[in-house]
C-alpha cells in the first residue's frame, strides 16, 4: 500500500494505493471540497483514470470515512483504419457551403468498382487495463468485428482481415458503425419506391417529385434531384434531394429523419434529425434541425439548429436559435443499442443465476448416485433393483448435464453477443467524444435578436456579428466571440473557389 | 479449474455492510450476505468463494462448522484454504479466543475500515484485478470446464452402471 497526501483549495485528502496500484482510496482528512474539486485535485496528483463518481460524491457531501475514489478500468482501443474511399463531408466540404459563392452540388457517396480498396486497417483492436495513475497493467487483443466493424454490405475483408475491398460495382459510403458499405444504385419510379422492401438496403434515384400527404420509409439512401413534401420520411442511409418542405396545407412541420448524412438545397418547414451531418446548400427557414455531428448551412431564417460539435453557417437571420453542445443532441441508434445491451446483460444474469441452481441439482444428483454406487460396490453383487435405482439415477444426471450444455452454450453465446454490443458502444461514443469545444463558425452575419445557446450559456445577440468564431470559454463559463482569422476566411473563400470550378 | 468471485459475509450493521458492499463492487467480487445462521446456504461452490468475512458477536452455535460450509480447514497448516476475517466489537470475544481454528484468522476491531478491508480482499483475489469483461470470461471458462469435468465423470460411469444393472 502506497500513501499520498493531496492539497485541495480548502481540504487536505489522503491518499491510499492497494492491489499494485489497481484501486485508489481516499479520505478528506481536514475542510470540505466539492465533487469537482476532488475530481481536479485527483487529476493534477496523476490520477486521471477509472474515477468511482459514487465514492467521489460521498466525500464531496461531508463523509469523513475512506471511500473508493478510483479503479484501474478497461478501456477498449478501436481499429484503425486508412481509407481509401473520402468521407462523406469533410470540414473542407462543410465549409465550402457557406463560401462567397454558392457550390452547385456536395456528394455524399462514391462511384466505386467492383475489387476497389476502400480501407486498410492499420491498428488492430485492442482492450488496455488502466490503473488510475494511468499505467497500462495489462493489454490484450480484441477481436476484430471484421463482419460488421469494417466490412458492411458489399464489401469484404481479405484473408489477411486488413484489407477491406468492394465487392460489386456500387455507391460507397460509410455506415452507423464506420463500417463500408457498397449500395447498389437503383433507378426506381415513384410507386417502386413506396413498395420497397425494408430489407433491401441500396440507393434508389428518382427522377420525379415527392408529394403526398402520408409517410415513407426508405431501407436505404434516396438521390434525387426533385422535391420531397411529405407529412413523414425515415432515411436508412443518406439523403441528397434538392428540397424538403412541409406540405402547404399541412399545419404540422414535415418531420424528417435520416440515419447517415443529409446534404439538400433547401428546408423549409421541417423537424429534421440526422444521426451525423447536415449540409443545407441554400436556404433553411422555418424549420428545425438537429445533427448529431455537423451542420453546414448557408442561410438560416426564423429556424432552430441544434448540433454537437460545430455548426458553420454564412447568414442567421431573423428570430433564429443556434444549440451548440453534446448534452443537445441524443443519438437514437446509440439509445437503442444500449437499451439492448441492457437487456442482454439481464438476461445473461438471469442465465447465470439459472446455471448456478443447475449446478445445485447436479451437485445433489452426483451425491445421490456416488452413495447408491458405494452401497451397490459393498453388496460386491449384481442385483435387479440396485440396478434399476442406479440407471434412474445416471439418466437424470445425464439429463441434467444435457441441460448444463445447453445453459452453457447460450453463455457463451450471450457472452460474444455482449462483448460485441460493448465494442460497438465504444466505437460509437468515441466517435463522439472529441475533446475538441463545439464551436459556430460564421461566415456571413448573425443579425441581432438570434439566441445562441450551450449547455451552461445562452447569449441573445444584440448587435450584427460578422466574420466570427464563437465557441465557449470552458475555463470561465463565458462565450468567446472572436473574428475568423484570416485563414479561416482565406481557406473558406479558396475551397469554395475550388468546389465551383 | 476454479473462479473466486464470492465474498461470503455474515454481518448485520448498516454501515459495516456499506463499506463491504462498496469495496465488493469496485474489486469487481460479488458480495453474498447473511444474516445469521439459519439462513447460511450453499449457492455457489467452495471454488467459488474468494473470502470470508465473519461478525463473530452474532451468535452461531458453531463457528467453526458455519465456516467450514464455505472453506475447509487443513489441520497440519491450522489455516482455511480461503482468507477469513473475523470483526468484532471487543477485544475480548468470546469466540475468537476458544475456538483455536481462528488463531490464523486475520481479526479486525470495530469500526472497520476500507483501508483494512482491502488488504484483506487483495489477498483473496487470486491472479489480481480482473475487469468485468475477464469476469465474465473467467465464469464462462470455469462453467466449461466443470461441464467437460462432469460429462467425463459420466462416461466412466456407464459400465458400472451396465455392471450393476446386469
Amino acid at each position: 500500500m502506497k500513501h499520498h497526501r493531496i492539497s485541495l483549495s480548502t481540504a487536505s485528502l489522503e491518499l491510499f494505493v492497494y492491489m499494485d496500484g489497481a484501486l485508489l482510496i481516499g479520505q478528506l482528512v481536514n475542510g470540505f471540497a466539492t465533487p469537482t474539486e476532488l475530481k481536479l485535485g485527483l487529476m493534477r496528483s496523476g490520477f486521471a483514470h477509472g474515477i468511482v463518481e459514487a465514492g467521489i460524491q460521498a466525500i464531496g457531501s461531508g463523509s469523513r470515512s475512506q471511500h473508493v475514489l478510483a479503479k484501474a478500468e478497461t478501456v477498449f482501443s478501436p481499429a484503425q483504419a486508412d481509407y481509401f474511399v473520402q468521407s462523406a463531408m469533410t470540414e473542407k466540404q462543410m465549409q465550402s457551403v457557406c463560401g462567397e459563392l454558392q457550390i452547385s452540388r456536395l456528394h455524399l457517396m462514391h462511384s466505386v468498382e467492383h475489387g476497389q480498396t476502400l480501407l486498410k486497417i492499420s491498428q488492430r483492436p485492442s482492450y488496455q487495463l488502466i490503473n488510475p495513475d494511468g499505467f497500462i497493467k495489462k493489454e490484450y487483443p480484441a477481436k476484430l468485428q471484421a463482419d460488421v466493424w469494417a466490412a458492411g454490405m458489399n464489401s469484404q475483408f481479405n484473408e489477411a482481415g486488413d484489407t477491406v475491398s468492394a465487392e460489386k460495382n456500387g455507391l460507397a459510403h460509410f455506415g452507423f458503425m464506420h463500417e463500408t458499405i457498397v449500395s447498389l444504385k437503383e433507378k426506381v419510379s415513384l410507386s417502386e419506391l413506396y413498395d420497397l422492401d425494408s430489407a433491401a438496403y441500396g440507393s434508389y434515384s428518382l427522377d420525379a417529385d415527392i408529394e403526398n400527404s402520408g409517410s415513407l420509409s426508405i431501407p436505404g439512401s434516396l438521390i434525387s434531384d426533385s422535391d420531397v413534401l411529405l407529412e413523414n420520411l425515415v432515411v436508412e442511409g443518406n439523403l441528397e434531394v434538392n428540397t424538403v418542405k412541409a406540405l402547404p396545407m399541412s399545419k404540422e412541420p414535415f418531420t424528417v429523419s435520416v440515419s447517415r448524412n443529409m446534404v439538400v438545397r433547401n428546408i423549409a418547414r421541417c423537424d429534421v434529425y440526422c444521426e451525423s451531418k447536415v449540409a443545407v446548400l441554400d436556404r433553411l427557414s422555418d424549420s428545425r434541425v438537429r445533427a448529431l455531428k455537423c451542420a453546414a448551412v448557408r442561410e438560416i431564417v426564423n429556424s432552430e439548429v441544434v448540433v454537437g460539435r460545430s455548426l458553420y453557417v454564412r447568414n442567421v437571420l431573423g428570430k433564429s436559435h443556434l444549440k451548440i453542445g453534446q448534452s443537445f443532441v441524443t443519438s437514437r441508434k446509440l439509445k437503442e443499442l444500449c437499451s439492448f445491451n441492457e437487456k442482454i446483460l439481464q438476461k445473461h444474469i438471469l442465465l447465470d443465476f439459472e446455471i448456478k441452481e443447475l449446478r445445485e441439482k447436479i451437485e445433489t444428483a452426483q451425491n445421490k448416485l456416488k452413495m447408491q454406487l458405494v452401497n451397490a460396490q459393498k453388496r460386491a453383487a449384481k442385483n435387479q433393483r440396485v440396478g434399476l435405482i442406479l440407471r434412474r439415477l445416471y439418466e437424470g444426471f445425464l439429463n441434467y448435464i444435457s441441460e448444463l450444455e445447453v445453459k452453457t452454450r447460450l453463455f457463451e453465446v450471450n457472452f460474444d453477443l455482449l462483448t460485441y454490443l460493448a465494442s460497438l458502444i465504444d466505437i460509437y461514443e468515441s466517435d463522439f467524444s472529441e475533446v475538441e469545444p463545439s464551436e459556430i463558425l460564421c461566415f456571413g452575419t448573425i443579425e441581432p435578436g438570434v439566441i445562441i445557446s450551450t449547455e451552461n450559456q445562452s447569449y441573445t445577440v444584440n448587435r450584427t456579428l460578422k466574420e466570427v468564431s464563437i465557441k465557449v470559454d470552458t475555463t470561465l463559463g463565458s462565450f468567446e466571440i472572436v473574428p475568423l482569422t484570416p485563414e479561416q476566411v482565406e481557406l473558406e473563400q479558396n475551397v469554395s473557389a475550388q468546389e465551383e470550378e | 479449474m476454479s473462479f473466486r468471485h464470492t465474498l461470503v459475509v455474515l454481518e448485520k450493521e448498516a454501515n459495516t455492510i456499506q463499506i463491504i458492499r462498496e469495496l465488493a463492487e469496485a474489486v469487481n467480487l460479488v458480495p453474498y450476505f447473511i444474516l445469521g445462521e439459519r439462513k447460511a446456504t450453499t449457492h455457489f461452490a467452495k471454488s467459488e468463494i474468494a473470502a470470508i468475512i465473519l461478525n463473530v458477536d452474532i451468535p452461531l452455535k458453531n463457528p467453526v462448522q458455519f465456516v467450514e460450509q464455505f472453506a475447509d480447514f487443513n489441520t497440519k497448516q491450522k489455516k482455511w484454504s480461503i482468507p477469513v476475517l473475523l470483526i468484532h466489537t471487543t477485544q475480548q470475544s468470546r469466540v475468537l479466543a476458544d475456538y483455536p481454528a481462528f488463531e490464523s484468522a486475520k481479526k479486525i476491531r470495530k469500526p472497520l475500515i476500507m483501508g483494512d478491508l482491502c488488504s484483506f480482499v487483495e489477498q483473496g483475489l487470486e491472479a489480481g484485478w480482473n475487469p468485468e469483461v475477464e469476469n465474465w470470461r473467467k465464469k464462462l471458462e470455469y462453467y466449461q470446464s466443470e461441464l467437460i469435468e462432469l460429462s467425463t465423470w459420466a462416461e466412466t460411469l456407464n459400465p458400472l452402471i451396465d455392471y450393476f444393472e446386469g
